[in-house]
């Protein structure tokens, strides 16, 4: 009987005494390796930060006038494969690749239509020039949808 | 003047209840280990919750308290970030971990955050139960920090968000009590968002001046962060740039192998421009905060809180 | 859409409690006032799951039972989840909701309140819900408007009341419902025992389909803030079987929380694949993208379409 077997028999019984007659042995199993376990850990760990930056974002107060943001009801969620927008009124989702989260993320954080191409240029690399345009275009998609509003 | 006045004698009693709970604690321990726990440093977290209280109107004793709640539970958190980083120094000083070894700093961190919560019990029904919660985000930013030791997949926006956190928590717990202390009108929303950014805001000047400031400016180790494996937000601004990414991390890597690894490393992200976005994404996030702050009721202590907000963006040490 | 990408559900369905102040006749739960209520999630357990839903950032929750207003967990579990960001739908009999509960919850992310309306008369809406007020679900509808809070109207049509159905859809319209729901009648729990008194003949289902078809395309010619009200018609699916069926082909990524913590693999709460009082919000999760991948998932919704409660 290992040790974890032990701890069982004691929630079971409220008796913590070991079993007469019964073999106590030591728990055998593969040592994990620290750097390994470690390394996935920090795997998870990279999903994780990813999906709580949300945290953040709505802290920076809107500078300008023109601000939009996501329309009632709706619901921006981080994803591995890039986020989901779940409109809870008519529970409809949306899944949007990476590029399109990291534009709704910029809209979150307060940046207006003039202000979005700028901000991705930031961080994205853009050699087919499109990011700009393909991104109001993404906007307006999500605004005829209902998704996001001025 | 008059302003300033009334802020250094509550700083000042803010300072006195701290020595007040070391002199408490040192009959049990000896000061010398007392001092560590209730040590004041640069009072920045006290100096927010004194300004941003009269800028809610709230009553000058309860500032202070919620001051100090802050520095102890910040001194908690520096005694066990210490043991976890393995720093020498600390506000100029040897750390405990240093001296004594991490198990007596991380009880000194223990005893420390027991002495937040004391001072929180009768100030509000939920200040110490938000504490707590405020505590718990802190720790959690701190593990995933952790573990993302050594990685190059941190983003503007994850950084942002371990930086609300582990910072960010403890403002925004300064700023909620604060709020529902305040006898005054005000957005429900506007405290709890201004004191996240206030905290997002010091955490980037921090992690500006691990590269740019003199040790004996700094108090503690130049680089401290790229030498334990942290890349912060002038290294995930290079990151995110393809130009640069490449010989970033080339430099990231010889750290611990070229002693002079960290000062190349630091000359780069300002050549690169790197350091100027992160100093330009400071500037955004202390602009958000003075905008939110325009809409706090006490229109003459909003200027002297939106003053030491740019004076914290701006600070050299 | 592949739910298994997500890392999280997407929506819980929690059964607050079993126990219901009415004992109404087609209940597909079976819950009544003496249905027992030991073995339900504690105060901690509701809370530390409702914090957990909100740490997994899960976007929607469905709050029913039975009756919740009954559950002494139900204001805090609906404050947790709400100050944590979460999307709230609360379904209700209407007969517990007062102003001070609304005011409450109208400091909450509200995506609606679901009131059951059976009947346009309490002769008619007391034969399906006995000991039932349709004063209290009508005054209920009110507060939940005056309170600013969505409201939808649910109408389950039986013999009793299919004759008041075009009543009922005026009365929703009245009372500012921005959604009519209907379906045919869910044959299971205690509606399985009488059906015979509710289960309309195929000649009456026709025309009910009929006058919502009907009415559909009246409402939908008039809008919302003008003289002429809008409200959704929502009835289709129209059968639970075709809702299942939609619901394997289209999984809507819910996880159905049991009043005793369990969770169900299915709508219809069979298929236990986690317990909550000793899995995380994710572990649970994780279970159910296995349960929804296992061979025995489609027999139990084959079973679902096959069993006792099928019309062929």
């Amino acid at each position: 009987m290992g040790y974890s077997d032990l701890i069982r028999l004691g929630w079971r019984t409220g008796k913590f005494l070991a079993p007469a007659g019964e073999r106590l042995t030591r728990e055998r199993g593969p040592r994990p390796d620290p750097e390994e376990r470690r390394g996935l850990i920090r795997g998870e760990m990279e999903e994780i930060v990813r999906r709580e930056a949300a945290d953040a974002l709505g802290c920076l107060a809107p500078r300008g006038e023109a601000t939009m943001k996501l329309a009632p009801f709706v619901k921006f969620r981080e994803e591995k494969f890039g986020a989901v927008l779940f409109e809870t009124r008519s529970e409809k989702v949306f899944t949007l690749n990476p590029t399109a989260a990291g534009v709704v993320r910029e809209v979150l954080a307060g940046a207006s239509e003039k202000e979005l191409g700028e901000r991705l240029l930031a961080r994205y690399a853009d050699p087919a020039g499109k990011l700009q345009g393909e991104a109001l275009t993404l906007v307006r998609q999500l605004k005829d949808k209902g998704l996001l509003t001025d | 003047m008059q302003t300033l006045a009334r802020l250094e004698e509550s700083l000042e009693r803010v300072r006195a209840g701290m020595e007040a709970r070391a002199a408490r604690v040192s009959g049990r321990v000896g000061s010398e280990l007392a001092d560590f726990v209730s040590r004041p440093g640069k009072m920045l977290r006290a100096r927010f919750a004194i300004q941003f209280g009269a800028a809610l109107g709230v009553e000058p004793s309860q500032a202070q308290t919620t001051a100090r709640a802050m520095e102890l539970a910040h001194n908690a958190s520096l005694l066990h970030d210490d043991c976890v980083d393995e720093a020498g120094l600390r506000r100029g000083r040897p750390t405990p971990n240093s001296v004594f070894g991490p198990s007596v700093a991380l009880l000194l961190g223990d005893v420390a955050f027991t002495q937040a919560l004391e001072e929180v019990l009768d100030l509000h029904p939920k200040a110490a139960e938000r504490l707590v919660a405020a505590a718990r985000e802190m720790a959690i930013g701190e593990l995933q920090e952790e573990f993302l030791r050594g990685s190059l997949e941190v983003t503007v926006e994850s950084y942002m968000g371990i930086a609300s956190r582990k910072t960010g928590a403890l403002f925004e717990w300064g700023a909620m009590t604060l709020s529902a202390l305040s006898p005054l009108e005000h957005a429900a929303a506007d405290p709890q968002k201004l004191g996240l950014s206030v905290g997002i805001l010091l955490q980037i000047v921090d992690d500006i001046h691990d590269f740019t400031l003199k040790d004996s400016v700094a108090g503690k180790e130049r680089a401290k962060d790229a030498r334990c494996g942290r890349v912060t937000l002038p290294g995930v601004f290079a990151l995110s740039d393809p130009a640069q990414r490449p010989r970033f991390v080339e430099l990231w890597r010889s750290i611990g192998k070229d002693p002079r690894a960290p000062a190349k490393l630091t000359r780069f992200l300002e050549d690169s421009g790197a350091m100027d976005r992160a100093r330009e994404r400071c500037r955004e996030v202390a602009l958000s905060v003075v905008t939110l702050a325009r809409r706090l009721p006490v229109r003459s202590e909003v200027r002297e809180f939106a003053d030491f907000v740019s004076a914290m963006a701006a600070r050299e040490f | 859409m592949r739910i298994d990408s997500f890392h999280a559900p997407l929506a819980v369905a929690w059964q607050l409690t079993n126990r219901c102040g009415l004992e109404c006749l087609h209940c597909l739960n079976g819950s009544g006032p003496r249905t027992p209520s030991n073995g339900e999630l504690t105060k901690e357990e509701c809370l530390r799951i409702a914090l957990d839903c909100v740490e997994c950032a899960i976007p929607y929750a469905i709050l029913g039972g039975g009756e919740p207003m009954l559950s002494p967990r139900f204001m805090e579990v609906a404050e947790t989840l709400g100050r944590g960001g979460v999307w709230l739908k609360i379904e209700t009999n209407g007969q517990m909701l007062r102003s001070a509960a609304a005011g409450r919850l109208s400091s909450l992310p509200i995506r609606s309140i679901q009131v059951s309306l059976d009947g346009a008369t309490q002769r008619t809406y007391e034969r399906l819900r006995p000991g039932a007020s349709l004063q209290a679900a009508v005054e209920a509808c009110r507060t939940v408007r005056k309170a600013g809070l969505p409201l939808e109207i649910t109408f389950v049509p039986t013999r009793f009341n299919v004759g008041e159905a075009s009543a009922a859809i005026d009365l929703a319209l009245e009372l500012g419902a921005f959604r009519f729901n209907t379906g045919r009648l869910i044959l299971r729990g205690r509606a399985v025992e009488n059906r015979r008194s509710l289960e309309l003949n195929e000649r009456a289902e026709r025309e009910f389909l009929r006058l919502l078809t009907r009415r559909e395309a009246e409402i939908s010619g008039r809008s919302a803030g003008t003289s002429g009200r809008g409200m959704e018609m929502c009835f289709r699916p129209f059968t639970f079987e075709e809702q299942v069926r939609s619901e394997a082909a289209e999984p809507s990524g819910t996880l159905t929380i049991l009043p005793d913590g369990r969770v169900s693999a299915s709508a219809a709460g069979d298929a236990v694949c986690a317990d909550l009082r000793t899995h995380t919000v994710k572990e649970a999760w994780r279970s159910y993208l296995r349960a929804r991948q296992g061979t025995w998932v489609e027999e139990i919704w084959a079973g679902l379409c096959l069993g006792p409660a099928t019309r062929s």
